[in-house]
């Protein structure tokens, strides 16, 4: 019975790594493309997909505009405005042969009245399980627009949270530098933000710091980004205003009462 | 005195129409013009052109920081041409291809590359390195394996095993190249790779490195060649009743029956 059993066990392992070793997937590279061109341009790009598994592999190819999750964008237009809508790709599938490699050409013809800005999609491969996928920007040549803005500050005592947004029409890269300032002037210089940004894109960024005394506070934020672009940001927040208040109250008191007793005595 | 009047009437008539002119004049003169000018005129991009050899129908990515910026198809004579759009000032490009079976190759970097505005700036003569790969990763003493890649056709491929030259040849029109290694490589962990020559050209890179295990030789395969037959029998009876290490299979200090019988064991003949 017991031989049965470890048998019957040996069986499922076996299947299982089968199975596991199966599903080995499939290679797409490049993984992120950054292309420049001028409307009214075509573009060619090529990618390789490589099969990792000893079975051949139907890859299916399809294109994805530009998408952010919710709450990660500043508006839908943003979004789809600044989507690749003019993709075109040499082939919607491809049978990879085991372990073998194939390649999948991509256009990209830029409409002659195109805005200049950049534009973001991504190749989608998926066969079976497994799911590549290959990240594209294309810069269309013409005027810059450089412009990051703080849309939202909050602090918990703790933690700064900003929520930092992408009103330009390029990927942007910055330095947010925070600095908070306490009812008595004292002022605590924050670790520094650095990032980038998609057109169109807003994320939110936390800092940590140590608690600080219960009260009003300011935070200043400033931000560097891109070629030269800068902007200050002022924010008031209160850290624990209960406590702060209690606190006061009873200081008020004692000093009406210290005021009242000293007057008596007179 | 009608020819009097007549002159007279002439003369005021043209001094009016000439005052008449000077002042339509005078006044569209002071008139602010506005006009639209349309100049059309094609400025000439900021362009970067790379041209070089790599294998017959590889992908070949330029990268410019940790970016792809753009992939060409090499021509079934192993040679490319991309000109990619760019701006103006110092660029740090690099370029790899992939080959038709999916291997890839290491980045050659183009550092510091001035592009001046409005003009193509060509990065010629590239010479990309080959790709390797080995049949078999694991070996025992005695056998072989074999090395291969591709390259691009018409150059040479010098194939170093353990940073010593051991093959070198010119690649065909396939672009591929391979050769049989069974020698000169030691127990244990061997490396191999490869570099390309070509007359008029910079030697490339050199590839990936790619290693090579090597197991000590199978057990009672006293001569190394793979196989346990009459030539292994022939070398424990020359060492028979005595403490030869080689022909002493069980290390009990003794060439003898057990060592005679784990060789029939692994007898594999031939």
């Amino acid at each position: 019975m017991k031989k049965l059993t470890f048998f019957l066990f040996s069986l499922i392992f076996l299947f299982l790594a089968r199975s596991a070793f199966a599903d080995g997937g499939f290679n797409l590279e490049p993984k992120n493309f950054f292309l420049q061109a001028s409307p009214g341009k075509t573009i060619r790009e090529v990618v390789t997909l490589k099969n990792l598994d000893p079975t051949p592999k139907t890859v299916t190819l399809t294109w994805q505009g530009y998408t952010l999750p919710k709450g990660g964008f500043t508006n839908e237009v943003g979004l789809k405005s600044h989507s690749i809508d003019f993709a075109l790709l040499s082939a919607s599938s491809l049978e990879i042969q085991p372990f073998g490699a194939r390649t999948l050409e991509l256009e990209f013809a830029v409409p002659k009245d195109k805005t200049p800005a950049d534009y973001y999609g991504t190749l989608l491969a998926k066969a079976e399980s497994s799911q590549e996928q290959s990240e594209f920007t294309v810069r269309v040549l013409g005027i810059i627009e450089e412009k990051i803005d703080v849309i939202g500050f909050s602090d918990n005592g703790n933690i700064s949270t900003i929520k930092i947004a992408n009103h330009g029409n390029q990927t942007t890269s910055f330095q947010a530098n925070l600095k908070i300032q306490d009812l008595l002037g004292r002022a605590k210089d924050l670790e520094p933000i650095k990032d980038s940004l998609k057109a169109a894109e807003a994320k939110t960024f936390q800092v940590k710091h140590s608690s600080g005394l219960p009260g009003p506070y300011q935070a200043k934020i400033s931000l560097d980004f891109g070629t030269s672009g800068q902007r200050v940001a002022f924010y008031s927040f209160w850290i624990r205003p209960e406590v702060f208040l209690i606190f006061g109250a009873i200081i008020l008191i004692a000093a009406f009462i210290f005021l009242s007793k000293l007057r008596r005595r007179k | 005195m009608i020819k009097k009047i007549f002159w007279g009437y002439l003369s005021i008539s043209v001094s009016l129409l000439f005052f008449a002119v000077m002042i339509n004049y005078a006044q569209a003169d002071t008139t602010p013009k506005q006009s639209d000018v349309t100049i059309t005129a094609i400025v000439p991009e900021t362009t970067v052109t790379f041209s070089g050899f790599a294998p017959a129908s590889s992908t070949v990515t330029i990268k410019e920081g940790g970016s792809s910026i753009g992939t060409a198809t090499t021509s079934p004579g192993g040679t490319f041409t991309k000109t990619i759009i760019s701006s103006p000032g110092l660029h740090d490009f690099s370029l790899y291809y992939t080959d038709t079976a999916g291997r890839t190759t290491p980045e050659t970097y183009f550092n510091g590359i001035n592009l001046p505005a409005h003009v193509d700036t060509p990065v010629s003569n590239i010479h990309l390195p080959p790709t390797i790969a080995l049949s078999k990763s694991q070996i025992s003493q005695g056998e072989s394996t074999l090395v291969f890649g591709q390259g691009a056709p018409g150059s040479t491929v010098h194939v170093f095993l353990n940073g010593a030259e051991k093959f070198n040849g010119v690649i065909g029109g396939g672009s591929d190249w391979q050769f049989l290694l069974s020698s000169g490589y030691s127990t244990g962990a061997n490396s191999l790779y490869a570099y390309l020559s070509r007359g008029g050209l910079a030697d490339s890179v050199n590839s990936f490195t790619a290693n090579l295990q090597v197991a000590p030789c199978k057990r009672s395969d006293l001569n190394c060649d793979g196989y346990v037959n009459l030539t292994d029998f022939s070398i424990l009876l020359y060492w028979w009743g005595s403490n030869n290490e080689t022909a002493d299979t069980n290390d009990d200090g003794i060439v003898g029956l057990i060592d005679f019988s784990i060789m029939m064991f692994d007898w594999t003949g031939d």
